[in-house]
């Protein structure tokens, strides 16, 4: 409507200005032609000794006055001398006091036009001047209806123009906004049922412009939405799954207490169970919160800019007992430290996480290397184990939550399939990368990469 | 009650405006203020007064006319100190004494003084013309007088009629 409006605004707008162009320039050319032809006939009248009746009838005879309607010719006192619509005889003293007569007597040469109803009336008054006196003035008046018919003319053609130009520009303004506002309702349309949860829901519209694009963007959110959607499902399911095992054998484990006879010594053992299963709920539901924590907490507190080597030792002290016990040895080779932007905190799980999955799956008398390494830019911890290795189509899943290659053994080592899914993002978060390499009997290497931060760090942390 | 009220002023108010008033405007004739004429219609324009009655005697009512227009959109035609000497009528012309001063008048401007003068008086008397000149007949534009009738004061050209 805005659209139809201005464009009405702009077009009445430009069809005045042209008719009033029109009619200036024809104004113009009229002006040109009357007071030039009322100039000269005062310039022969004004030649004369005396101007009078006599006089005026003597110049006019030789003019060309078919197309005046009227002239006149006044002395100074704008007595009528000359009328070319009067007889001589019935002259008396006639005093043409019009407007521009007086003018014309004040030494002014005056023209007037006016268009109405297909007819130019112009009017031209010009001083009768001898010597430096003026003595008389020349009236002049024309009703042209040729040049009016003509101006009517063009002014109508412009106006019917501008009228079929807006209803052309009504018709297609009507045209695309229905267009439009159609796509706009199949996007709108799609929006909802998207909100009723069908986010396999695909919005098609044609064209190349920006709807289209808005069309494809929207399509690949819902997408986007569908994985997530999926993701999620697949998470309550697993963690609904993994949940309901320790718990059912919990359940199982102190219904068989209370129902039946035990000696002492089973009940200790099945009380033993319960709490090892109770541990291993207590450790995936921490590490579920961990998830949790990690995905939501997206503000950048506590980087700091450290140096990796002492936290890899603290993990190592922490963790060489149940090497040892499991009869594995850890090697470090750590000279090639460089300063990273990390969270301290987070530097210590992800390499917690690893060496101890390193410890879990290795075999005894195994050996589980960490080293660092510089690579241009970036800053590597290589954690390599003598282990089971990995499969290789488990090699894309193992980052997954509640991935487990062996299931059997993680049970029996209270793996709860979270672990990796926690370092990656961990990694991720810190803005770094990680891969896994395997072959299966020989072992697993896990590298970790963040960018240098090749800056003042305390002396003490190094 | 108040439906009824507002009838009743409407009613009042129709029946004041249908009842005759008496016409106590005498129009004066003046040459329009404008420096320039081309914009106006006409040179002589009527200014509507209502301090005069038309039932007064012609000469109060012409002393009045001398002495110039009340509004600013005209002006007053006439030299200093013009006074109003005699008002004559003989048969159907109306003869306009005016002290001398009015002899200072020349050309197109003393035209248009006599035609404001002309147009007013046949507005106030039955005259069919009206002859202007000095107490002590002094020249106007090389007259001693100067007569007017309604026809001979030309404001409009009506003459380029669309057919």
């Amino acid at each position: 409507m805005t659209y139809v409006v201005l464009t009405f605004a702009v077009l009445v707008f430009l069809n005045i200005y042209c008719s009033e162009i029109n009619q200036r320039q024809f104004f113009q050319g009229k002006q040109n032609t009357m007071v030039e032809k009322a100039t000269l006939i005062a310039g022969e009248i004004a030649k004369a000794d005396v101007l009078n009746h006599a006089t005026a009838i003597n110049v006019v005879s030789r003019t060309d006055i078919d197309s005046l309607s009227r002239l006149i010719v006044t002395d100074a006192s704008s007595a009528i001398i000359y009328d070319s619509t009067v007889e001589i005889s019935i002259l008396s003293p006639t005093y043409a006091l019009f407007p521009q007569v007086i003018q014309a007597l004040q030494g002014v040469k005056v023209f007037t036009a006016n268009y109405h109803d297909g007819f130019i009336t112009s009017v031209a008054a010009v001083p009768i001047i001898n010597g430096s006196a003026t003595t008389g003035c020349l009236y002049i008046i024309e009703l042209d209806g040729e040049d009016g018919h003509l101006l009517q003319t063009l002014q109508n053609n412009i106006l019917t123009i501008t009228l079929l130009l807006e209803i052309g520009l009504i018709l297609f303004a009507v045209f695309y906004v229905k267009r439009y506002t159609r796509r706009l309702r199949k996007i709108m349309a799609s929006m909802r049922i998207i909100q009723e949860g069908d986010y396999s829901h695909k919005v098609r519209l044609g064209g190349h412009d920006e709807l289209t694009i808005l069309g494809e963007e929207f399509n690949y959110l819902t997408e986007r939405l569908q994985i997530s959607e999926n993701k999620r499902r697949q998470f309550v399911s697993d963690a609904s799954h993994e949940l309901k095992t320790p718990l059912s054998s919990i359940k199982l484990l102190s219904d068989s207490i209370l129902q039946y006879d035990m000696d002492m010594q089973t009940v200790r053992e099945f009380a033993g169970d319960i709490g090892s299963e109770a541990d291993r709920l207590n450790r995936m539901t921490l590490k579920l919160l961990a998830l949790t924590k990690d995905e939501s907490d997206t503000t950048e507190n506590e980087l700091e800019i450290i140096y990796m080597t002492p936290t890899i030792e603290r993990v190592v002290k922490m963790l060489n007992d149940i090497a040892g016990a499991n009869n594995i040895t850890i090697t470090t080779e750590l000279k090639n430290d460089s300063p990273i932007l990390i969270q301290e905190d987070d530097l210590y799980q992800i390499t917690f996480n690893l060496v101890e999955n390193g410890i879990k799956y290795n075999v005894s008398g195994g050996t589980l290397s960490i080293s660092l390494h510089r690579q241009e830019d970036m800053a590597t911890l290589r954690i390599s184990d003598t282990g089971v290795g990995i499969p290789p189509d488990a090699l894309s899943h193992v980052f997954e939550r509640f991935y487990r290659v062996d299931k059997a053994r993680a049970r029996q080592s209270g793996g709860s399939g979270l672990g990796l899914a926690i370092v990656k993002n961990m990694v991720e978060r810190n803005n770094g990368e990680i891969h896994v390499q395997s072959t299966v009997g020989k072992g697993t290497t896990f590298t970790v990469s963040f960018p240098c931060f090749d800056m003042e760090v305390e002396s003490d942390e190094k | 009650m108040k439906n009824k009220l507002s009838m009743l002023l409407v009613l009042l108010l129709i029946l004041s405006g249908c009842s005759k008033v008496p016409n106590k405007t005498v129009s004066f004739y003046y040459p329009s203020a404008q420096s320039t004429f081309v914009s106006t219609n006409n040179v002589i324009l009527p200014e509507q007064r209502t301090d005069i009655s038309i039932n007064d005697d012609i000469c109060n009512i012409l002393q009045k006319y001398l002495q110039g227009p009340q509004a600013l959109s005209f002006r007053t035609p006439f030299p200093y100190n013009t006074s109003l000497i005699e008002v004559q009528s003989i048969g159907s012309n109306l003869l306009i004494v005016l002290s001398d001063e009015f002899a200072a008048l020349s050309g197109v401007e003393l035209i248009i003084a006599c035609a404001g003068i002309t147009k007013t008086c046949l507005t106030l008397h039955d005259a069919v013309s009206v002859t202007i000149q000095t107490e002590t007949n002094q020249l106007l534009n090389g007259q001693k007088k100067i007569t007017m009738t309604a026809d001979s004061i030309l404001l409009l050209d009506n003459s380029a009629v669309q057919e």
